[in-house]
């Protein structure tokens, strides 16, 4: 048995039917916990500590649904004896900190970098588990090339307890499915940093910012919607095996459209639009307004300027006419 | 033991992207600044605010939270040249109402606790700013803002403020943050430069004009590490459908109709001010002091214009999303 066996069984699936769900903060987080410690440990060269960061992830629980909005750093030490060991007291107390600024939070588990859980995550889990009945270890790939992944470099497992003849319990890893959940604030600051990064977007108009996110939207769409095409052409064609609950998947997808096209929606719509073309109006009216003001006064002076005094009262009339 | 070795053969491998040398923390560096104080010889000595993208998520998610109450936070972070580079942001215990956000005792221990259980797991950088919210009245600092900031430069140099609007941020879809030091008591600035036109809401307009020579704006920009580029990258493969299917109109009904409702304000403002107007110039004529009513009368409506064009203009693209979606989902079919 290798050490990865041990710990953790590839082919089981979580069966607790959580639903998890993980807010991009939380990778973030622990991507630049762990680019602060990669960058702090580089001179100190090779220490006999393995390198690795331990965290907790903490949001709020109800049945069976978990949504996992922040994570905090652990210290830890390390021996050869007992493996990894976290600090208690600085767990509790920032704990504890925690509470005071957002009270909702609960612990919901714990974080590390890795591809596979050990045995030493195991040891790690365990000590968790006082302080959550049921904790989750996030486990992020560092050693993935974003560039070339499909997915995120990164898995959510659960333990199981196994009965074992003659050995006791058994404590193992099992996978289990999230989802990226973000909020409209949390969605915009990411596009934010995101595109800064990409290019120095230069500030342009607001319009074409909004149409450029729309347009990458869609054309994500675009190429989900060529992959699907591609499979279903392959099938037909009989280069790839019919999978039949793939099928119903997208035959369910197709069915969905059009989405919504009930005369109540297209009330609603049309309404919504037309307060919004009414909206506009009046703004560009507003603006009207201001320029022709503008345009009175300009002519109130050059005219008062040409015929100081004489003539100028008519043009003041067409100015207090206007107004 | 295996995981370890394939990492560290990664890290030599990849060894330290340019990118990430931001996230080194020297500390005789920054010692060494501290000691030199350059800030102290120029007070626009600092021109640039750079914020990594935990640090502005954080922010953004806190003041969203926080809905119409005013929140605040603290930032870390250190000096490198005449850029202020913040690391992290945490939110602190205190809550605001209106402009009058204070970071009573209770803040403050929380801060220096934070700071020293930072230190136990690898964040060494000192506290170099505070960051809290405007929801809805835009980026800029109150009277309380100024003496706040400026009794943080005077104890904790070097210090910034970052003040952020969750409101328009999310209306206009883009982060609206400003990042501001104040100058000295005894510093004039030579000229004010006219900042950018930005509306405020009538209640607090008062308090914008006073102490807008008080303080400066410093440019802000965004950086990440090379592992957050991936995960950002690959995040959009996953929330991509959260920009297709936003509603902005429905997201910020409230908010608009609060931004409508305060133009109509203004609209009678200026109606006041253009009467006030239009008789001076009856008056006044052959004197020059048609320039002068130009400036309080057409002032007042170019700003009605310019809020009511801001207001259509973010409606617009609002319903311009919800168009191509139903020529997407419903028309294509």
């Amino acid at each position: 048995m290798t050490n990865e066996n041990a710990a953790y069984d590839g082919t089981r699936e979580s069966t607790s039917g959580f639903l998890v769900t993980l807010h991009p903060l939380v990778i973030l987080n622990i991507s630049d916990h762990f680019t602060r410690m990669r960058m702090q440990s580089q001179d100190v060269g090779s220490s006999s500590t393995p390198q690795t960061i331990f965290g907790a992830i903490i949001g709020i629980q109800s049945g069976r649904e978990i949504e996992i909005f922040n994570s905090y750093e652990l210290p830890y030490k390390f021996s050869r004896e007992q493996g990894f060991v976290i600090d208690n007291a600085y767990f509790l107390a920032k704990q504890e900190k925690f509470r005071e600024v957002f009270p909702k939070y609960d612990l919901l588990g714990w974080y590390s970098i890795g591809s596979t859980p050990t045995e030493m995550d195991l040891a790690v889990h365990k000590q968790i588990l006082e302080h959550n009945e049921s904790p989750l270890f996030l486990q992020l790939n560092p050693l993935i090339n974003p560039a070339l992944a499909k997915d995120l470099p990164l898995c959510v497992y659960e333990s199981v307890v196994d009965l074992v003849e003659g050995n006791g319990n058994v404590m193992k890893f099992a996978k289990s499915k999230y989802k990226i959940e973000t909020g409209e604030a949390e969605r915009i600051a990411l596009d934010h940093v995101a595109r800064a990064s990409n290019a120095d977007a230069d500030r342009g108009s607001s319009l074409v910012a909004n149409l450029t996110g729309q347009k990458n939207a869609i054309k994500m769409l675009h190429t989900r919607v060529k992959v699907l095409k591609a499979y279903i052409r392959d099938v037909e064609n009989g280069t790839l095996p019919r999978d039949h609950e793939l099928m119903r998947q997208i035959s369910a997808i197709v069915q969905r459209l059009p989405t919504m096209n009930s005369l109540e929606f297209k009330e609603e719509f049309l309404t919504d639009y037309n307060d919004i073309l009414l909206g506009t109006y009046l703004a560009s009216i507003t603006k009207g307004t201001h320029t022709m003001n503008e345009l009175v006064e300009k002519i109130n002076i050059v005219s008062s300027e040409r015929k100081s005094g004489k003539g100028a009262r008519g043009m003041s009339g067409i100015s207090s006419f206007l107004i | 033991m295996q995981a370890q070795d394939a990492f560290k053969t990664f890290a030599l491998n990849n060894n330290i992207s340019e990118v990430d040398n931001i996230f080194a923390y020297d500390n005789a560096q920054q010692q060494q600044i501290m000691k030199e104080k350059p800030w102290t010889k120029d007070p626009n000595h600092f021109k640039k605010v750079r914020i990594s993208a935990v640090a502005l998520v954080k922010m953004v998610m806190h003041a969203r939270s926080g809905g119409s109450i005013e929140v605040m936070g603290l930032m870390q972070g250190k000096v490198v040249g005449d850029q202020m580079i913040v690391m992290d942001a945490f939110a602190l215990p205190v809550e605001g109402t209106e402009t009058r956000v204070n970071a009573a005792q209770e803040g403050y221990e929380y801060m220096v606790d934070y700071v020293i259980k930072g230190k136990e797991v690898g964040r060494l950088e000192n506290v170099i700013g505070w960051y809290h919210s405007h929801p809805g009245y835009g980026c800029w600092l109150s009277g309380i803002d100024v003496s706040t900031q400026l009794l943080n430069q005077t104890y904790q140099e070097p210090f910034c403020a970052v003040v952020i609007d969750p409101n328009r941020t999310i209306s206009s879809g883009a982060v609206s943050l400003g990042a501001f030091r104040t100058y000295p008591e005894s510093y004039t600035p030579p000229d004010v430069p006219q900042s950018e036109y930005q509306s405020i809401p009538l209640n607090k307009i008062e308090d914008f004009g006073v102490h807008a020579n008080r303080y400066y704006e410093m440019d802000v920009d965004y950086f990440t590490s090379a592992m957050d580029k991936g995960v950002l990258e690959l995040l959009w493969n996953k929330y991509w459908v959260g920009t297709l299917s936003a509603n902005p109109i429905l997201a910020n009904w409230d908010y608009t109709a609060r931004q409508i409702a305060d133009l109509a304000d203004k609209i009678e403002q200026s109606e006041v001010a253009l009467s006030r107007a239009a008789p001076m110039m009856i008056g006044e004529v052959g004197k020059k002091k048609g320039g002068k009513g130009d400036a309080s009368s057409g002032g007042e409506l170019a700003k009605v214009s310019k809020d009511g064009c801001k207001i259509g203009v973010e409606s617009l693209h609002g319903v311009m999303a919800q168009v191509l979606k139903n020529v997407l989902f419903n028309e294509g079919v």
